[in-house]
């Protein structure tokens, strides 16, 4: 009987043993962390001899959804393909991979004064890059139509060194989100939020603001289409690197 | 609503043509059959017909053998029955403990077996979810499943792999249901990973029996079973059902035909036929995001989306023949056919994928022939006598099978996905030994699979940006080899003295015939199992204990849903389960069992998703004639479901699920009335849970991260049948 009950008892003991044994928990888990944005201003001159003085910045933001890819990245000189190194004929096609995290509102945001846009919906692990909608906004949205009805507006004043000067009022509509905007972090469930700077210097950094013609009756110039302003100015706001995409730890879940 | 195009009056007959076939073959096999056939020919009607039979007793040496001829299998009150196991986890569940507990539907029927988990998230007619030992086995891949010795998996299913699809079962037909748990006996076939479920098929009286069913929703049943003789294997049965289903979506409607006879024809040759054709429509809801509930946009029984459900059509035939023993050896022969063709609407994501929809209809038409050949016979090796059994077969399946993405506004289809045809061979052979040695049993076997593929892909390579051409054949092939062994020490000399075992058993599964290439060694999935337990078989309480686990070199996960395959690596699953079958008292039946399961992948130490880690079942049902119920016999009984929260994706964990469900029963004479209330408690319980990124609303912003998905279990329901005994 007694030798019965230990046979009993130790499979019992394994058995318990197997199944607390590895396997605990899954790669990922689910979270949430803030999502703001807010813009840093231009310094200097642009590339076309303008500095800007920023009146106010809007834009109309949001789904921002993060994926596991990569973002592509200009690849720095290496000295090793002179000597017959690899050669990179191009570095490749983006691939957004897997989403890590998503917040699908959509929300206008005064770019001087930044705003929080909300939280994102996410998991953990291997974080590449985002992807930022730019929407038109609706009444619902901007309510206030600071936007007129465009995904970005910047109002202000560039000049440049031949004494010029221009009050301007520049606007632009996106047809496709802005993929693969580089934000590579390694998320687990410490504490932050992101923080996405809009670089109003690479918005504004390709402008030659004299081919901004169309001056209303208080001498502001709206940028004409096909202009080279207007083009310019949706090269700047579909430039990648003119989103700085941040974790900042400490805040609060 | 059904909203499913309609087919044309032909092709609506048509399925109904080989039901009234098999009725006209049945109705004169039963007209041939001997009424009084003895009861121990009638007992084992099916016998090991299939290449996943019930354990085998050991050819008993000549002198036991007329004694073993003399019992009396059909129904006693031994727990265990005629067929000694030869593993701890073995077990067979007769038809009184089927009867304990409502056994509407195959649902009813699985959920009786310990540790499976039986989960019927898309409609009345789509194969059911399987999970078992730590395996997720979705509609088959990791259980074999086997009506009386026809196979139920079928290979390469467009929808899942070793889609096993049991509704064309009719509940009232199934004597018992013999579980292999694990893959340790030779016997086991392809996708007998988790384990093997086996149900034979017989009618317990004699006579004409009705039941007409009436119920909540719609419900609507009619039964008719004969059973001319004596013999419990030789009957016909037909159900007709149909339902509006307790939410949108799910309404179905079935028939289904079961015949079988058994006909000895002298000279120890004894005959077996058994035919069915089964058909069926059904609507299916989807899933429901659970965000979506918790928002108010959804309800828990809603149905986001139309258009889903499929239907289905299966007839088969089953030829065998009990050659006359020739010693102590007896040798089975059986032939089979089976047509089977689904058309399957799902869709899981919405308008995640494409702006028009990501529905996908699936359709796979397939034929099954095979054969087989058993022989058992006892040898003697130094002396000592040696149970032998031999097994050969072959299966040959040709399927056709297509995916077409269709429109969600109007159901046309814009895309083609998969339209291939092929052909999948499997020859098998297997062996098994066993050689008592007093109170010790060693048993060592072996099994061979080889299978061959021919594929023809219509659409492979039809890019004209890189080929001129379209369409591409490819063949290949494959073997498997398995090993199966076992130990077994009795502590006692009596019959029903404890018993322990030690077993092992390599098992397999098939692969997708599409997924190989040219030339290509068929990879099978191998699986190693083993199993440590102890058991006793008395004649009033049985007890089973055992302690499994198995290892997969490259696992993988396929998510049907999304029609993706995550391939893990290596997985380890483990656990413990642990049965009780009780008859302690006239006319009281228990059955008890609980599993506790752990399945991980070894490389990044975390869970599977999905699994079953806690499952338990409670059968309980009483019959008699109390003095106050003037003669009638009086039924109660009851059917607890357990189900412990399984892990999901994101360290989550899905909704535990406790289910009752209950009968009584009264009978006087030819009447009898039967009230069933499943899921008494009216619990909200999920059947399915499921987390993936979708979007149901077209016009929000898609959302891409994994949501959780559910789709509902049923409510109370409750249903009153009349029966007619004539």
């Amino acid at each position: 009987m007694m030798k019965r009950r230990h046979i009993l008892t130790g499979a019992l003991a394994l058995a318990a043993a197997s199944t607390a044994l590895g396997g605990c928990g899954s790669e990922s888990q689910r979270r949430t962390f803030p999502v703001e944005v807010t813009s840093t201003p231009m310094t200097g001159a642009n590339e076309r001899g303008w500095t800007v003085t920023v009146e106010s910045a809007h834009l109309s933001v949001g789904p921002v959804r993060f994926f596991e890819g990569r973002a592509l990245q200009a690849r720095r000189f290496d000295w090793y393909t002179l000597i017959g190194g690899t050669a990179h004929a191009h570095p490749g096609h983006y691939s957004p991979g897997d989403a890590l995290g998503e917040l699908l509102s959509t929300q206008t945001v005064d770019l001087l004064t930044g705003a929080t846009l909300g939280d994102a919906s996410a998991v953990t692990g291997e974080y590449g890059s985002l992807e930022l909608t730019l929407p038109a906004p609706t009444t619902s949205t901007d309510a206030q139509g600071v936007l007129s009805g465009h995904a970005m507006r910047v109002r202000g004043t560039a000049r440049n060194a031949d004494g010029g000067e221009v009050r301007f009022d520049a606007m632009a509509s996106l047809a496709r989100p802005i993929e693969g905007v580089r934000f590579e972090k390694s998320l687990g469930m410490e504490p932050g939020r992101v923080r996405i700077a809009v670089n109003l210097g690479t918005w504004l950094g390709r402008i030659d603001f004299a081919t901004a013609t169309d001056p209303d009756a208080d001498g502001v110039y709206t940028f004409p289409a096909d202009s080279q302003a207007q083009n310019a100015l949706a090269r700047g706001v579909e430039d990648t690197t003119a989103y700085v995409v941040t974790w900042v730890e400490g805040a609060a879940q | 609503m059904c909203v499913t195009p309609r087919r044309g009056a032909c092709a609506a007959v048509c399925p109904y043509v080989p039901v009234l076939l098999v009725t006209a073959l049945s109705s004169c096999v039963l007209a041939l059959a001997d009424p009084g056939l003895p009861q121990e020919v009638a007992s084992d009607p099916t016998g090991a017909s299939t290449d996943a039979p019930a354990p085998q007793p050991p050819e008993p040496p000549p002198d036991e053998a007329s004694a073993t001829a003399e019992e009396a299998p059909v129904k006693s009150t031994v727990v265990r029955g005629a067929l000694p196991a030869r593993s701890a986890s073995e077990v067979t569940l007769g038809r009184d403990i089927l009867d304990a507990a409502p056994r509407r539907n195959a649902v009813d029927l699985l959920r009786a077996v310990p540790g499976l988990v039986a989960s019927q998230h898309s409609g009345e007619g789509k194969a059911q979810q399987l999970f078992l030992r730590g395996f997720d086995a979705l509609h088959g891949q990791d259980v074999e499943l086997n009506v009386g010795g026809l196979p139920v998996n079928e290979v390469s299913h467009i929808h899942a792999l070793g889609y096993a699809d049991v509704n064309f079962v009719i509940p009232e037909v199934v004597q018992s249901l013999d579980v292999t748990e694990g893959s340790y006996r030779a016997s086991q076939g392809d996708f007998a990973v988790a384990g093997t479920v086996r149900m034979d098929l017989g009618v317990e009286e004699p006579g004409v029996h009705l039941i007409g069913t009436l119920g909540q929703y719609g419900q609507r049943r009619l039964v008719a079973t004969v059973r001319p003789g004596e013999d419990a294997g030789t009957f016909a049965a037909v159900e007709l059902g149909e339902g509006k289903g307790f939410g949108a979506q799910r309404s179905y409607g079935r028939a289904s035909l079961l015949a079988q006879a058994t006909a000895s024809l002298g000279g120890g040759l004894t005959v077996r036929a058994l035919g069915g054709s089964y058909v069926t429509r059904f609507d299916s809801p989807g899933v429901v995001r659970e965000d979506d509930l918790l928002a108010g946009r959804d309800t828990f029984f809603s149905a986001p989306l139309g258009r889903q459900g499929g239907s289905v059509s299966r007839h088969q035939l089953l030829l065998g023949v009990d050659l006359p023993r020739t010693g102590t050896g007896r040798t089975k022969l059986e032939v089979f056919g089976i047509l089977s063709d689904l058309r399957l609407r799902n869709n899981f994501t919405g308008f995640r994928v494409d702006e028009r929809g990501d529905g996908l209809e699936q359709t796979n038409d397939g034929m099954t022939l095979g054969a087989r050949a058993e022989h058992r016979r006892t040898v003697f090796i130094a002396g000592r006598p040696v149970a032998l059994e031999l097994g050969l077969g072959a299966r040959r399946d040709s399927v056709e099978q297509a995916q077409r993405r269709y429109r969600e506004s109007d159901g046309t289809f814009f895309s083609d996905e998969i339209d291939a045809r092929f052909t999948q061979t499997d020859v098998w052979g297997w062996t098994e030994a066993r050689m008592p040695l007093g109170r010790w049993s060693l048993r060592l076997g072996g099994r061979a699979d080889a299978l061959g593929v021919e594929v023809f892909d219509a659409l492979a390579f039809r890019d004209p940006r890189y080929y001129d051409g379209q369409g591409y054949a490819r063949s290949a092939f494959g073997v498997h080899l398995g090993a199966k062994a076992g130990i077994e020490y009795a502590l006692g000399d009596d019959a029903d003295a404890w018993r322990l075992f030690a077993s092992y058993g390599d098992g397999f599964r098939s692969p997708q015939a599409r997924s190989l290439s040219e030339g290509e060694r068929a990879p099978f999935v191998s699986i190693r199992g083993a199993e440590v337990g102890s058991r006793k078989d008395g004649e009033h309480w049985a007890v089973q204990l055992s302690l499994f686990g198995s290892q997969v070199d490259n696992d993988f996960f396929f998510d049907h849903t999304v029609g993706t395959t995550v391939y893990t690596g290596e997985t380890l699953r483990s656990g413990l389960s642990a049965a009780l079958q009780a008859r302690p008292l006239p006319g009281l039946v228990t059955s008890v069992s609980a599993t506790l399961a752990h399945a991980y992948v070894r490389a990044s130490n975390t869970l599977l998703p999905y699994f079953a880690p806690l499952v338990a079942r409670a059968d309980v049902g009483w019959d008699g004639q109390p003095p106050w119920a003037w003669g009638s016999t009086l039924s109660l009984g009851t059917g607890l479901t357990f189900i412990g929260p399984r892990p999901l994706p994101f360290d989550e964990r899905s909704a535990t699920v406790f289910l009752a469900d209950a009968h009584v029963a009264i009978r006087r004479g030819e009447l009898g009335l039967r009230l069933e209330v499943s899921n008494l408690l009216d619990a909200r319980w999920r059947d399915g849970e499921f987390v993936y990124s979708s979007r149901f609303d077209p016009g929000a912003p898609a959302s891409l991260v994994p949501a959780r998905h559910f789709t509902a279990g049923s409510p109370r329901m409750a249903s009153l049948s009349l029966e007619v005994h004539l």
